[in-house]
């Protein structure tokens, strides 16, 4: 299970200090008061907070992947049954394909119950309409004052001219594109003004293009976002080059011809994208609603993966 | 035989990408290309991969110097048919194949396979095109595809091609084996950006060099790359480093941070 989530030397599930989890954020105490964990895993975080001092008054972990949820039932609530666990049964084609096929589900708590939503290496996997959803879902559940810690691979669309306009997503895996799902900076920060959040805090990751961390807090009338954009922090993107972005020669226009009969024409006529084989055929299936059918693929990938 | 080849119809162009008549036309006969500086010798036979409904087939068939075979092969079979009962007529020496490979968004009626031969001999051709194609294929695709080109091209033969660049520098969360970015879960092949380390590699690999390489108008778009048969002393007149890397798709309004400087926070210092 440790080997899954990621980290397996036992030091990262451990805290013999008792010291509060997100230590060096120096986050006030009465913050992990009640946290809600969004992909818990198999509970390291749950597991640090267990032996922290104070210890929060009540947990709430979720995690899609249905066996891992049952370990911290059976192992981490009997220590202390405000520790609770539940799975969030949503597809998920590298973490638990044996899923309910939907792309989204509410959070099983009441609004406004939280003082701290952890959601750790889950953005760097949504796609672009369950990041919109769930950035709400955080919203809903953060107290006035709450905050949630998030992290995310960023870039920034100027210098992807190809991209739709309603796109804001690079994808590093052919076949299982949620390994690696990166954002547009600018498309995160009016999704989460949208959802009726603003950013507290951006922490700027160690190596550029690695995750950012962004700490999350519900808006109010005159919040201003701590967030760096335009020159500011582009130099920590996905993307960044030795050399600051030239400045076009052309227009798009130029390039791209004068196509604007193009998009309208396309739409009537452009083909069905078919299901192909492995995670894009469970994808297409997936809007399909094909549960059987996806079962079926799930059990022959894994059988070829033993094999 | 008609002395104008006909237009294609307005579906066919949207489906390739450009609608303008202009676009498929060349008033003037000037050669393809030519202000890149590819010598005449260059068009005398020419094989165009992705040929589509035959817009540069059409300009070539416009050009003086006409090439003397043209072979274009395409996915899209209802354009090899268009192409077909329509231009080969106005030249017989201009032949045109469907490429029976699988293309989720511009084929998915074909075999799925994803790739195939180039149904010519090796060594035939002067110029290999092909535009907006290795834009659409996967790394192993394109691997294949390079080498096919460098089959078919003669010893002094060129081959034009066009990539959307980026460096993985900056992208850490790329396995070893990763070199491309995808736009689109649902269809990667919508546009695949390289690592532009990997292709001159695969170049090499291929037995090709770099001849030519112009950067975009525009940070991100396709860079255009011609490719030679490898001598003995190739030099690749390819961008590396520094130099081009204000070109790259992901370039952003400052240069890549260096690892070794310390992350720093944006926003309040703790202020509870």
């Amino acid at each position: 299970m440790r080997g899954r989530v990621g980290p397996t030397d036992p030091r990262f599930f451990d805290n013999p200090t008792g010291g509060p989890v997100l230590d060096h954020f120096a986050l006030p105490p009465e913050t992990y008061e009640s946290v809600f964990d969004f992909g818990c895993g198999c509970g390291r975080q749950a597991r640090l907070m267990l032996q922290q001092t104070p210890r929060p008054r009540r947990y709430v972990g979720i995690d899609v992947s249905q066996e891992m949820v049952r370990w911290c039932q059976e192992n981490l609530s009997p220590i202390d049954p405000g520790f609770r666990f539940f799975h969030h049964d949503v597809y998920s084609p590298s973490y638990a394909p044996e899923n309910s096929v939907r792309l989204a589900a509410p959070f099983p708590i009441e609004d406004k119950a939280f003082t701290l939503v952890l959601a750790h290496s889950v953005f760097t996997h949504l796609y672009q309409s369950q990041t919109d959803y769930y950035l709400h879902e955080v919203a809903r559940i953060l107290r006035p004052g709450g905050l949630a810690f998030t992290t995310w691979f960023f870039f920034d669309r100027a210098s992807f001219p190809f991209l739709a306009q309603d796109r804001a997503c690079l994808f590093g895996d052919e076949t299982a594109p949620s390994e690696a799902v990166l954002y547009d900076r600018g498309w995160f920060i009016e999704t989460i003004r949208a959802a009726g959040l603003r950013v507290w805090r951006t922490e700027l990751p160690p190596i550029a293009g690695y995750q950012w961390t962004v700490f999350l807090t519900p808006r109010s009338r005159d919040s201003v976002d701590e967030f760096p954009l335009g020159a500011s922090g582009a130099d920590w993107l996905c993307g960044a080059t030795e050399k600051s972005m030239a400045s076009p020669r052309a227009s798009l226009e130029d390039v791209a011809g004068k196509n604007r009969d193009c998009a309208r024409v396309a739409a009537a006529r452009w083909p069905e994208p078919p299901a192909l084989t492995g995670a894009l055929a469970e994808l297409a299936l997936l809007r399909a609603g094909a549960r059987g059918r996806l079962l079926e693929l799930a059990r022959w990938a894994a059988r070829r993966l033993r094999r | 035989m008609p002395d104008t080849p006909p237009l294609p119809p307005l579906e066919m162009r949207a489906l390739v990408g450009q609608t303008d008549p202009q676009v498929f036309d060349n008033p003037s006969g000037t050669p393809i290309y030519v202000h890149f500086g590819l010598p005449l010798e260059a068009y005398d036979a020419v094989f165009d991969f992705g040929c589509g409904c035959g817009r540069q087939a059409r300009q070539l068939l416009l050009q003086s110097p006409r090439p003397h075979r043209y072979v274009g092969i395409d996915v899209h079979e209802g354009m090899i048919d268009w192409c077909r009962k329509n231009l080969t007529p106005v030249d017989p020496h201009f032949q045109f194949r469907h490429h029976d490979v699988y293309s989720p968004t511009y084929a998915p009626g074909n075999s799925r396979t994803p790739t195939r031969a180039f149904p010519v001999e090796s060594g035939a051709f002067t110029l290999v095109l092909a535009h907006s194609v290795f834009t659409h294929l996967h790394q192993a695709q394109s691997e294949y595809y390079l080498q096919e080109v460098a089959r078919i091209l003669r010893p002094d033969g060129l081959a034009f091609t066009s990539w959307f660049f980026f460096e993985r520098a900056s992208c850490p969360f790329l396995d070893k084996s990763q070199h491309t970015l995808f736009v689109n879960e649902l269809d990667p092949t919508q546009a695949v950006l390289y690592d532009r380390e990997w292709l001159i590699g695969a170049v090499r690999r291929a037995g090709l060099s770099v001849w030519r390489t112009e950067p975009p108008a525009i940070p991100g778009h396709q860079w255009m790359v011609f490719l030679a048969p490898r001598s003995a002393d190739a030099v690749d007149r390819f961008p590396l480093g520094e130099q081009g890397a204000e070109w790259l798709s992901g370039a952003t309004a400052r240069p890549m941070a260096s690892p070794r400087d310390a992350a720093t926070a944006v926003g309040p210092k703790p202020r509870w």
